[in-house]
């Protein structure tokens, strides 16, 4: 597990490029150590740092405390969820539902429990949490042949974070000083590959005062990219060679093993 | 060490993978079977897909058929003929194989069949292998001959059409059985991930009735074919090969096989039926205990196949 980080010096920059102002919105800038992750031989997961600095009006100041909420996710996918019954006395795939639109990683971040940070209206409102997933989950479903679609939406976050593809982080979020905050987030080595979205929230009071979206792009680089791709776009030659790597394996055995 | 397999999306620990590949394949050199029977397995527990597991674990056997064969014809132990003809049985059946494996993952099944069809045949194979050598243990400690199988008596097999003459097994046989034999292997090949030297060995042995000198070269030479053409296939129509796991377990089972032959040149041939017997039930048991036994979790979740990946 490696930590990408270049985290002082971006600190500098964000506390030169963004001395605090006298009027005007509160607002956030970050931004995260790496934007390019790529899978390689050696990939089994990764952190990664995002960093910011949130600019409060002066006005604003010794004000209601602010929260901070951070979303990441992940492309989404079309997901099959199937549900075992017993059938004869063993466990069966039976009933089955798909789900169109199931971000394939989601990971909050945030200084407290995000319950306590805003009503869950608000964090529904703006797609933050499971509950606000789920809902939208539902929405993206289609073929149930029977049982309660609410099981199924609960069972794709069950499993998912079960495989801690879907995190929930209370506490990632720590301040430096008063303007500059830090979080880090866990892709595990099984993170489905694509475009990332970060989401920052900073909530004052319940509500949110301002938010920032950054990206993040995960995909397989070197000998793992070029296996892939010749196994998805030429699946012939990619056999063909396949075999012939164990056709020689298996003579330089034979070979071998003979002088002895 | 983790390593990335690129084709199963996953990590895993380049020991494990080296070790399974070095145990299974040092069981193998031992009891001089193939293996894919017990790697399989190992793999879908270690959380590979059973799709993958079954496609690598086809293209891993290539290289240890390749090599066990290579040392039969230097032997001069191959059937090439009786080889064709399971071979033209076997390219029917994997074919047929694959395309069920590709329907069977659409249905949601595919992982349920494979459970199945391990459940079905180690307990079968199982079963009368330590029935087989218990019976040889105990007449062996009274001292009663041996009941001498001999080839050559007249079944039902010789009363089928198509009769062609196998030189080397010196028979004179329809190639039916052969062909259905073949089928039959080629279709576990793609749907168990096995070479389906278990099957094969026992068929070749009491259906056919080929001399044991050359069964097992005549195997290896089909098993080699066979898994060559399974591997190819589910490249093309599944995308499930991982070449990097694949490449990893040779490795691990070539080495293995060295160290397991000459463990068992130091075993009885009796020993080691039972022991391979016991290990076959071993595993046909944790499989089918793993179907009754209630799931801590009743949903499973998939990326659609049907749309590619």
């Amino acid at each position: 597990m490696r930590v990408l980080s270049l985290i002082g010096l971006v600190f500098a920059g964000l506390l030169f490029a963004y001395p605090p102002t006298a009027t005007g919105a509160e607002s956030v800038e970050a931004d995260l150590a790496t934007h390019h992750v790529a899978v390689k031989t050696d990939f089994a997961g990764v952190k990664v740092l995002m960093f910011g600095a949130v600019e409060t009006p002066v006005a604003a100041r010794g004000q209601a405390p602010r929260d901070i909420i951070i979303v990441i996710r992940g492309p989404e996918e079309k997901l099959r969820v199937r549900r075992k019954d017993r059938v004869a006395g063993i466990w069966v795939n039976s009933d089955s539902a798909t789900f169109d639109a199931v971000p394939g990683y989601y990971a909050i971040v945030s200084n407290l429990p995000a319950g306590e940070i805003a009503s869950s209206y608000t964090l529904r409102e703006h797609g933050i949490g499971f509950n606000s997933l789920r809902a939208n989950l539902i929405l993206s479903s289609t073929g149930f042949s029977t049982g309660n679609v609410r099981d199924y939406a609960s069972a794709i976050v069950r499993v998912l974070k079960n495989d801690d593809l879907y995190q929930e982080i209370i506490g990632g979020v720590g301040f430096s000083g008063t303007r500059l905050f830090r979080a880090e987030f866990e892709l595990p080595a099984n993170v489905p590959l694509g475009d990332y979205s970060a989401d920052v929230f900073i909530f004052r009071a319940g509500e949110v005062v301002a938010k920032h979206t950054t990206s993040l792009r995960i995909e397989k680089r070197g000998i793992e990219r070029f296996i892939y791709t010749l196994a998805h776009q030429q699946p012939l030659i990619y056999g063909i060679l396949s075999v012939l790597a164990a056709v020689l394996a298996g003579t330089g055995a034979a070979a071998a093993f003979r002088k002895k | 060490m983790q390593i990335y397999l690129p084709i199963a999306e996953q990590s895993l620990n380049v020991f494990l993978i080296l070790g399974m590949g070095g145990a299974v394949g040092f069981l193998s050199g031992m009891f001089g079977v193939g293996g894919g029977f017990l790697m399989t397995p190992l793999l879908i527990f270690s959380g590979i897909p059973p799709a993958v597991a079954v496609a690598t674990e086809a293209n891993q056997i290539v290289a240890s058929s390749v090599s066990g064969s290579i040392a039969q014809w230097r032997r001069r132990n191959v059937d090439v003929k009786m080889g064709l003809v399971l071979l033209g049985g076997g390219v029917t059946g994997s074919v047929i194989g694959v395309q069920l494996v590709k329907i069977l993952r659409e249905l949601g099944q595919v992982d349920l069949v494979i459970s199945l069809s391990y459940v079905l045949f180690l307990g079968i194979i199982g079963s009368l292998m330590l029935i087989e050598s218990v019976r040889t243990f105990y007449k062996a400690k009274q001292g009663q001959p041996m009941p001498a199988k001999r080839p050559g008596q007249h079944s039902w097999i010789h009363k089928l059409p198509f009769k062609m003459r196998f030189k080397r097994s010196k028979l004179y046989i329809s190639a039916i059985p052969p062909l259905l034999v073949g089928l039959l292997v080629g279709l576990l090949a793609a749907v168990m991930g096995v070479g389906g030297g278990f099957i094969m060995v026992p068929a070749m042995i009491y259906l056919l009735r080929m001399p044991t000198s050359v069964v097992i070269g005549t195997s290896l030479f089909q098993i080699v074919f066979v898994t060559s053409l399974v591997t190819i296939l589910h490249s093309t129509q599944n995308q499930t090969v991982d070449a990097v796991l694949a490449l990893m377990l040779m490795a691990g089972g070539v080495i293995g096989a060295q160290f397991g032959a000459i463990a068992g040149q130091k075993l009885k041939g009796e020993q080691l039926r039972a022991l391979l017997a016991l290990m076959v039930l071993g595993m046909c048991i944790k499989i089918g205990v793993d179907l009754v036994v209630e799931p801590s979790e009743l949903f499973s979740v998939s990326t659609s196949l049907l749309e590619g990946h």
